[in-house]
């Protein structure tokens, strides 16, 4: 295939992610794979920062690019590390001479077989996600040409993980949204179904809710439910009481 | 109303976004920027009636009002079918035969309904009304469906302050509004022997055979003026219960 082929159908395949019903995981893995074909490296990962705000290696094109990956995270020194900090892309050309920049990483990484590491933000203003590594097996692997290349696809597969983050939480307070309110009037329902029921006025239909709910150990939401479905008589609200001091007879 | 100028509008909602008038500001800034007279935003949930938590005017909220006390109307299409519903002429439309004559009544010509989505949940409805009727001006439809979206985000970024389990308080005074309701839906529920929603048709259908608003009718259940009949026939205050 060839290469602007190959590049076209990778921005094509990320901006799929619009769309809904994609595994998180799944598209940061192949993306770390479109990575390497694309821009000819030998391995690409993806370090994002999580919920409590650790980086976390997540994605690699190979298990030695993810143990490469996890001692960077672990020690904190590298291409991925630097570029997560300062927000800006990161290129090294020639790991063998950078033990001084990365005690940890350079000559662990020169161990597994690479010559030279990249990194690019991955970021939209504020919003800082992690980023993407991009390592080589000779000295100057990546062009400054292919260096744009990575940000922009590191670009636009931020916007996909935003857009789905974003969809996904307010979806998530939708849910909130409804039950919480759902419940609100349950309850009331509930009460007005014990009082006409009972006979009371609706401070003791709450109040006999309530003591139900207390004596049978469940949630007045719950209790209220029940009252409305009809799995709980609402006469039993008001029986409860008289038959267990029945009972302590 | 341009690219620009929508997103100035969207940054200044930003900024005041998380704020308890900040519906009522977006409501405002409908009727001055999308071509209509006023606009209101209304929750509908799961399968509740329409009410409105912020209006632009008496008018707006009328309008979700009546969709309420009729059980029809362009907000509650615009929901089911998760598609904006356009009403260009409310007085020549067979669509709505309860809710058209009394929307043009209050002072709605045409109504919008615009969905307030996100992926497969919805919650509400942006509703704009105009005193002439006529169409949404050319490329409106566009500037409306996105001030839908901030309607969408402000909503929910009002609920995303409160825990779990509780309701911010704008959203709240809406259930607040229809406590009696509530309440009565569940006397009903034990007169008439049915389930809640039944409840709710039968108080709202005595609401529009008496020509009473619906939060009358259920304040005289809950104060036991009136009650539903077995047979679902109508009791006058003061007669024999069963």
């Amino acid at each position: 295939m060839a290469r602007e082929t190959l590049i076209a159908r990778t921005f094509v395949e990320l901006a799929d992610t619009l769309v809904e019903g994609y595994d998180p995981l799944e598209f940061l893995h192949h993306l770390a794979e479109r990575c390497v074909e694309v821009l000819g490296m030998a391995e690409a990962g993806l370090v994002l920062v999580d919920a409590r705000g650790q980086l976390q290696a997540l994605a690699s094109s190979s298990e030695r690019m993810h143990l490469i990956e996890l001692l960077e995270v672990q020690h904190e020194d590298g291409p991925c590390l630097d570029c997560w900090r300062s927000g800006g892309a990161v290129a090294e050309d020639h790991l063998v001479g950078a033990t001084g920049r990365w005690p940890h990483f350079a000559p662990a990484a020169v161990e597994a077989g690479f010559a030279s590491a990249y990194a690019v933000p991955m970021r939209l203003r504020d919003e800082r996600l992690g980023a993407l590594n991009l390592f080589a097996n000779e000295t100057s692997g990546l062009a400054d040409t292919d260096l744009v290349l990575a940000q922009a696809i590191a670009d636009v597969a931020t916007i996909g993980i935003l857009h789905e983050r974003f969809i996904a939480r307010r979806e998530e307070v939708t849910e909130q949204l409804q039950v919480a309110f759902h419940t609100r009037v349950v309850l009331e329902q509930a009460k007005g179904v014990v009082a006409e029921a009972a006979k009371v006025d609706m401070d003791q239909a709450f109040s006999l809710l309530r003591g139900y709910a207390r004596h049978h150990n469940l949630l007045l939401s719950e209790v209220a439910r029940r009252v409305i479905d009809r799995e709980v008589a609402a006469d039993a609200l008001v029986i409860q009481p008289r038959s267990r001091s029945g009972r302590r007879r | 109303m341009g690219g620009r100028r929508l997103d100035r509008i969207l940054d200044f909602l930003g900024e005041v976004g998380g704020s308890d008038t900040s519906l009522d500001w977006l409501c405002g800034i409908c009727a001055q920027e999308l071509g209509v007279s006023g606009a209101a935003v209304a929750l509908i949930l799961s399968g509740h009636d329409p009410g409105a938590i912020a209006a632009s005017d008496e008018v707006a909220a009328a309008v979700v009002d009546l969709q309420f006390s009729t059980g029809e109307g362009p907000a509650i299409d615009a929901h089911r079918s998760r598609r904006a519903v356009l009403e260009r002429d409310l007085s020549s439309s067979t669509r709505w035969p309860a809710f058209a004559p009394e929307a043009v009544a209050a002072g709605a010509a045409a109504v919008f309904a615009l969905p307030l989505q996100v992926g497969a949940a919805r919650f509400g409805v942006l509703i704009l009304y105009r005193d002439r009727p006529g169409p949404l001006g050319e490329g409106v439809l566009t500037d409306a469906l996105a001030m839908a979206e901030v309607a969408c985000e402000i909503t929910l970024g009002l609920q995303a302050q409160v825990p779990p389990g509780s309701l911010h308080e704008v959203l709240d005074r809406l259930a607040d509004k229809r406590t009696e309701l509530y309440q009565a839906t569940g006397m009903v529920v034990v007169q008439l022997d049915v389930g809640p929603e039944e409840a709710v048709a039968a108080i709202r259908a005595r609401a529009y055979a008496t020509d009473r608003p619906v939060g009358e009718v259920a304040a005289d259940v809950v104060a036991r003026r009136f009650r539903f009949d077995q047979d679902g026939t109508v009791a006058p205050p003061g007669s024999p219960q069963p």
